[in-house]
């Protein structure tokens, strides 16, 4: 019989760790009125917020759950946190922060990547940010980075955040954006000026610590005319025996000729409920470029939505999945081409093994008004073994005879071919389909910055090469 | 007699004008050379006298039997007689070569052309190019090798019988047996119909077998030499930069 | 009382797309199905009304589906080594046909579906390949033009061990035809060494059309090999100019290509007689055929 590399479970160690939150920072479980008041007094909303959180509430109690997709009655909403009180307020000095969530994030390594390669960065502890600094020379050029509250607190945004808040991702699109709506706290606001590019990216880390919690932060971003910015967005959590829930929302505006690169590795702990939405609209001549990883949570739906709203403007999205065990991962894009000449590219990689579920789903829609589109899509889906699932759901709507489309999917496993050439060129077995499958996921690695592509090798190697068969 | 005539062509791709102010005339059953080297434009001059949506036409007028064709689309110019072998035939599938061939001599003749009738002529005219018979139930292009698409496209000169044929770079990846039974396919034509010939090409191997009446070298879209038969044997000898140099 | 006649794909997906299924009234009483059985000839099957037929291994059967407001239901039993082929062509209105196909080992199933403007046709295929070593392969062709809706759901599920499918879907959208294609390979735990391959291409030639394509492939099992692959669009302007420098108007260029497009279906057929019969409803006189006859 052949023999096969047994593939043990990711080494969660680096994030497995985790402090004790005290009890009376939570406000109670549920989600009610009441506690949706709260959250709002707690936070100082602005009236038309408070409205906001209540009427989505509303809809969020009329919204049924989506007919397809993975189950999500593992999710007691009943029972899931919403709102934890801070320790303490935002800090722009590291030396602020209360040593227990300094001490987290620096063993994840936040804070040595802002020394060394980030133009500014934010973090996240459970539901507000504790930290958030950009480089002088940044600030200087006029981009603002900072946290959606105090954006929304200041004379100078308060207009921005309420003519952008939600206006892509309106909380009657599914049931958890208007859960978001409701509940949401924390999150970014990035604003970088017409003609300013940002060459080294902003960075936000969402740390969500407490155990049978929910995060709800939100990203804002507005990217006027002719600039550039790229923005990464890491996320983990340790493993509780209660299952957490993660419903952000990201939206994302793209100025006139400019790009916007939005990357995300996301290693939430495997008992997570990813229920995130992401968005971007793109203006004439603008680029959205989605570069995304998704190695964590119990159970994910996630497809980034790019909305092609100006002549000539491109989306891009690059991703990859790895499902392991326990682990439901349906993931994908959406791209809906709305003016002319718009051209998109979907590129994705998926791996099952263990048992992990891998569904890439997507939707590339072409409007009648969108003549001279193109879009093409290419994914893979790589099986290690004959418990996991993988499966692929794309929908091409095509309402011009004008564009050109193509799709190209491909399913199968680790060739042995491959596996010999490599043997016989002295690996071992596991080395060489260790190998194979980070060439299989380069596509996304070579996308990342250095720092990120390693941590993401690390990720596969480790899911890898956990024992031997 | 004048074929074709090329007046102060000038032509490019969207913003990029690649011929400037191109003038040459072609006289009926004359053999004509155009050379230059890459990127001179002779491809896009071939191009444009097809009449390629690809190129636009900026100025100028081409001619051909006296009647302004600069506007007319690609098959009214091949019904009046223009032929042009492309350099990179396209593949079509699904569409055999018999069923096209014939489709498109209806259309030139405007007559219904009878099948046993069509099938005689395929037959002698891939008989010329020592072409398996097969050839003309596959699809169009399609799996064809380099050497065989060439072969398809003078098939169709010997069968469509056009006035003045343009030979864009027939012979490039060819190899000497293959050269050899392009220039039977182009002699034949020759003899058959005695049309023009304006072959464009920097390789002199397909043009020992034929009479060069006239030769024009082009450099970065302008002629900038014409002369006979001993201009090849020139640019044989030294090559083209003399033509490129002001 | 009516009975609905429902699509249910293989995999639903986001709500808005509007693809997550298809629903239809049919009558109360359908009629007992006839066994087609023991033929060696090719059996032709007028279909102008509600039928039901089941087909068993070794026969051809070519239907031509010319009813109206109909219900046609079709199973292929291709037991052990058998083989059937199928040919369905549909040009009546408002039809609504349901194949189902057992598929037992080292069987083999052809089936070549034929779609012409016809209005509203609704078409339902399972294939089951339990079978090991069973091979199902299918050419599917459509032509759509007018107001007319089709919308067409194959889900080929493979179970058997180095089962092998093929799907070869070839289509022209015009005017303001709507089409919906679902085309699922599903391989389940245990097909071991299975293959499966689908295409879709279309061409759409007016700015009305609303095309919509749905390739899924659905994976429980490692040692298999998959691809689907899907193309949407419009002629090609370097194919439209090289057949127009040998003589050929554009507009007869469009009409060559949607043929064209077709013919790669048509000549799966392998009926020489019914072939014809389809061109001639697409509108190609075979003028050959007379001078072939004198």
């Amino acid at each position: 019989m052949k023999q096969k590399t047994q593939v043990a479970d990711i080494d969660r160690s680096l994030y497995d760790f985790r402090y004790e939150e005290d009890a009376a920072d939570l406000l109670a479980s549920g989600i009610t009125p009441a506690i949706i008041r709260e959250i709002s007094e707690e936070k100082g909303d602005p009236e038309w917020m408070r409205n906001f959180r209540l009427h989505s509430l509303e809809i969020f109690a009329k919204t049924e759950m989506p007919p397809w997709g993975p189950s999500v009655a593992g999710l007691d909403l009943d029972n899931i946190v919403t709102y934890i009180r801070p320790k303490s307020r935002m800090n722009t000095d590291w030396n602020d922060v209360p040593e227990n969530i300094k001490e987290t994030f620096e063993r994840l390594g936040i804070p040595q990547a802002e020394r060394e390669s980030l133009a500014g960065v934010g973090a996240q502890y459970d539901s507000e940010l504790v930290y958030h600094n950009v480089r002088k020379e940044v600030a200087e050029s006029g981009v603002v980075y900072t946290d959606l509250e105090s954006a929304m607190h200041d004379p100078r945004y308060a207009e921005m955040i309420r003519t952008h808040f939600m206006k892509l991702v309106p909380p009657t699109d599914h049931k958890f954006a208007a859960l978001h709506g409701a509940v949401w706290s924390g999150g970014s606001f990035v604003y970088v000026p017409a003609g300013v590019r940002l060459e080294i990216p902003l960075q936000s880390y969402f740390r969500l610590n407490a155990k049978g919690a929910g995060q709800f932060e939100h990203t804002l971003i507005i990217v006027e005319d002719d600039a550039y910015l790229h923005f990464i967005e890491g996320c983990s959590a340790p493993k509780y025996y209660e299952a957490g829930l993660h419903a952000g929302c990201v939206e994302l505006y793209v100025g006139k000729r400019s790009t916007l690169r939005y990357s995300t590795i996301e290693n939430w702990s495997k008992n997570m409920y990813n229920l995130n939405t992401k968005r971007a609209v793109v203006a004439e001549g603008g680029r959205i470029e989605w570069v995304s990883g998704s190695f964590g949570s119990h159970v994910s739906y996630l497809y980034p939505m790019s909305i092609l709203n100006g002549r000539g403007a491109h989306a891009e999205f690059t991703g990859i999945t790895f499902a392991g065990k326990g682990q439901n991962l349906d993931t994908g894009a959406k791209i809906l081409h709305n003016a002319p000449e718009t051209s998109s590219h979907i590129d994705t990689k998926s791996i099952s093994k263990g048992g992990g579920i891998s569904t890439f789903r997507s939707a590339v829609t072409v409007a009648e008004k969108a003549i001279g589109s193109r879009s093409s899509v290419s994914c893979e889906s790589l099986m290690l073994d004959s418990i996991s699932r993988s499966d692929t759901v794309p929908v091409m709507d095509i309402r011009t005879d004008k564009a050109d489309i193509g799709h190209e999917a491909k399913i199968g496993r680790i060739s042995d071919d491959a596996v010999f050439y490599l043997m016989s060129r002295g690996l071992d077995e596991q080395s060489a389909r260790a190998m194979i499958v980070s060439g299989f996921a380069d596509n996304v690695s070579k996308e990342l910055p250095l720092e990120y592509a390693m941590e993401m090798n690390n990720l596969i190697r480790l899911e890898m090469t956990g024992s031997i068969g | 007699m004048e074929l074709l005539r090329i007046e102060q062509l000038t032509a490019g791709i969207e913003e990029k004008e690649l011929l400037h102010g191109v003038s040459l005339i072609v006289g009926s059953g004359e053999t004509h050379v155009l050379m230059g080297p890459n990127g001179a434009g002779k491809s896009t001059l071939g191009y444009t006298v097809m009449g390629s949506p690809e190129y636009q036409v900026t100025g100028g007028k081409i001619y051909f039997e006296g009647a302004d064709i600069t506007d007319e689309p690609a098959d009214r110019r091949a019904k009046r007689g223009i032929f042009l072998s492309f350099q990179n035939p396209i593949e079509i599938p699904g569409l055999s070569l018999s069923d096209f061939l014939r489709n498109a001599m209806e259309q030139v003749t405007g007559q219904r052309i009878k099948l046993w009738d069509f099938k005689k002529q395929l037959r002698a005219a891939m008989d010329v190019l020592q072409m398996d018979a097969a050839y003309a139930d596959r699809d169009l292009n399609v799996g064809f090798s380099g050497g065989e698409k060439k072969k398809a496209e003078i098939l169709q000169l010997l069968m469509l019988k056009p006035k003045l044929a343009i030979l864009d770079e027939t012979d490039s990846g060819l190899d000497v047996d293959a050269v050899r039974t392009v220039s039977a396919g182009i002699a034949a034509y020759r003899a058959q119909c005695g049309g023009s010939l304006l072959i464009i090409t920097h390789n002199t191997k397909i043009l020992e077998a034929l009479e060069v009446d006239r030769t024009h070298i082009i450099a970065e879209g302008r002629i900038t030499a014409e002369g006979g038969a001993e201009l090849i044997a020139e640019i044989n000898r030294s090559g083209f930069e003399k033509y490129t140099e002001k | 009382m009516a009975t609905t006649f429902r699509i249910q794909p293989a995999a639903p997906t986001f709500r808005w797309l509007g693809v997550n299924g298809t629903e239809r009234n049919l009558p109360a009483q359908l009629p007992a199905p006839v066994r087609i059985s023991g033929q060696t000839a090719a059996v032709r099957v007028n279909v102008s009304a509600d039928a039901a037929y089941t087909v068993t291994g070794g026969q051809t059967v070519i239907m031509d589906i010319h009813a109206a407001q109909a219900y046609l239901q079709t199973h292929l039993q291709a037991d052990a080594g058998e083989k059937i082929k199928l040919v369905q062509i549909f040009h009546g209105d408002a039809v609504c046909s349901r194949l189902t196909a057992d598929l037992d080992d080292l069987a083999e199933v052809e089936l070549v579906q034929i779609y012409l403007r016809g209005s509203d046709t609704v078409s339902d295929n399972a294939v089951n390949m339990d079978g090991r070593k069973s091979v199902f392969t299918s050419y599917i062709g459509y032509l759509q033009d007018g107001d007319s809706q089709l919308d067409i759901n194959l889900n080929v599920v493979q179970r058997g061990k180095k089962s092998a499918s093929a799907t070869d879907v070839r289509g022209v959208l015009r005017e303001r035809a709507q089409k919906v294609f679902r085309g699922t390979i599903d391989f389940q735990q245990g097909a071991a060494g299975a293959s499966g391959a689908e295409r879709e291409d279309v061409l759409l030639t007016d700015e009305t059309v609303i095309n919509k394509t749905v390739p899924v492939i659905l994976c429980a099992e490692e040692d298999v090999a998959g691809t689907h692959g899907a193309t949407v669009g419009q002629l090609d302007a370097r194919e439209i100019f090289y057949l127009q420098s040998r003589g050929i108007p554009e507009a007869q260029i469009r009409e060559l290509i949607a043929q064209t497009k077709l013919g790669g279906i048509i000549r799966h057929i392998g009926d020489a007689e019914t072939e014809r019969a389809v061109w001639k409803l697409l509108g190609r006189e075979d003028a050959d055929a007379a001078e072939l006859e004198s």
